[in-house]
């Protein structure tokens, strides 16, 4: 099965030799044993998902973790990916479920309120930039009330929301990512739009 | 207006460039008119907007490496047939010798990492016979015995005493974390997901 897919990746290679080996290429080269394809992956998606991750939990320490614990499930299930499915889609629903769980976990344990415990870190940011150019102050304040607007949306609009509109991806993409139908991604997001603009309305009006 | 309810939707697959030319026609007619569906849709494309140009963030300068460290000890623990033999190892057991590797790699990783701090490391840089053999009865050495042998409760102390390379105590955690996921018969509770 490993050679079955050796010959036909190399001929993709030398057909495209100048351009940037796909991620399922990059994936297809590590289940065979190749560090290095492990290594650009890890280049490739470690600021995207980040970024992701980072507005769906809240807190960017937290996010670093998911993230390296997605890597890791990377590492460890690599025999697990198929081809059928877009590497970026089974990465995203790694990401994902991870960080749904420290949701839960975290309600769980009701250790801290989310957006109390981001507000307190964030109050701590903005007082650093007071030497800064004002429109930066604002600018940078603004940022940390959408910032928080998003993490006040409900975690089933959130994820939606980032996915959509902050990481641009096709709804066809998230739906396969959360594994819910199309029409319910785009109500989702649609139901998202329209709280985030409720709640965010005065500060638009501002600009 | 009384259509603007099932209006909404439309606006957003506008917004989304879903919609074929005359349904798009009928959009921008109806948003000329109606001040409420108008000032959604304006709010909508602003943060929409906003949301886009969010300043991205980046992983920390060490997330590579902290990455490889714990890929590296979860391959020598697996060679050593730990993550093989799922059911039979004791919590304990996996738990001690997870947390005996994690303190080898963090006290030479963050011996690295801190080796330009001002603060004092009461860490020895790597683990020499000599430290293991003749630390019983000195008590300047008792402390570094210490720190050998309850790596675990040193992780577990907030503002730790001799290392503040907190990230990296908390990836080895979350390591000691995913070996407790591997044993099921222990009492912690499982972590991680499904996929
Ligand atoms: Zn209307």
């Amino acid at each position: 099965m490993v050679e079955e897919f050796g010959s036909s990746s190399q001929s993709k290679q030398s057909g495209a030799r100048d351009k940037r080996p796909s991620d399922e290429d990059l994936i297809e080269r590590f289940q065979k044993g190749d560090l290095y394809a492990f290594d650009l992956i890890v280049k490739r998606y470690k600021d995207q998902l980040l970024n992701f991750v980072y507005r769906f939990v809240g807190s960017q320490e937290e996010a670093e973790d998911i993230v390296q614990e997605t890597f890791l499930r990377v590492y460890r299930k690599r025999k697990a990916y198929k081809r059928i499915a877009k590497f970026s889609t089974w990465i995203y629903t790694i990401a994902g479920n991870l960080s749904r769980t420290e949701l839960r976990r975290r309600k769980r344990r009701k250790l801290f309120s989310v957006t109390d415990m981001g507000y307190e870190d964030r109050d701590y940011e903005i007082s650093d930039d007071e030497y800064n150019p004002e429109n930066h102050v604002e600018g940078v304040i603004q940022e940390e009330i959408i910032h928080k607007e998003i993490n006040n949306l409900s975690p089933k609009f959130r994820e939606v929301i980032i996915l959509r509109d902050v990481q641009e991806l096709s709804y066809e993409e998230i739906s396969k990512i959360i594994r819910v139908p199309i029409g319910t991604v785009k109500s989702r997001v649609n139901r998202g739009r329209l709280k985030l603009q409720g709640r965010l309305k005065y500060l638009m009006k501002k600009m | 207006m009384p259509e603007c309810k099932s209006f909404q939707e439309t606006i957003f697959d506008y917004i989304d460039g879903l919609l074929p030319t005359g349904a798009r026609k009928d959009v921008v007619k109806h948003l000329e008119e109606c001040p409420d569906c108008s000032e959604i849709y304006e709010n909508v494309m602003q943060v929409r907007w906003q949301l886009r140009n969010l300043n991205s963030i980046k992983v920390s300068p060490d997330f590579e490496t902290v990455l490889r460290t714990r890929i590296s000890m979860e391959r020598s623990l697996s060679r050593r047939g730990f993550l093989n033999r799922p059911i039979k190892i004791p919590v304990y057991a996996a738990t001690g010798a997870l947390a005996f590797l994690a303190a080898f790699f963090i006290l030479n990783l963050s011996d690295k990492k801190l080796s330009n701090n001002s603060t004092p490391l009461n860490v020895p840089p790597t683990f020499s016979s000599s430290q293991f053999s003749t630390n019983q009865a000195k008590p300047g050495s008792q402390n570094t015995w210490q720190q050998i042998n309850y790596p675990m409760d040193r992780l577990n102390m907030s503002g730790g005493t001799s290392i503040n390379s907190s990230r990296l105590e908390r990836q080895t955690s979350a390591l000691a974390d995913s070996v407790r996921k591997i044993v099921p018969e222990g009492r912690i509770q499982p972590v991680g997901v499904e996929f």
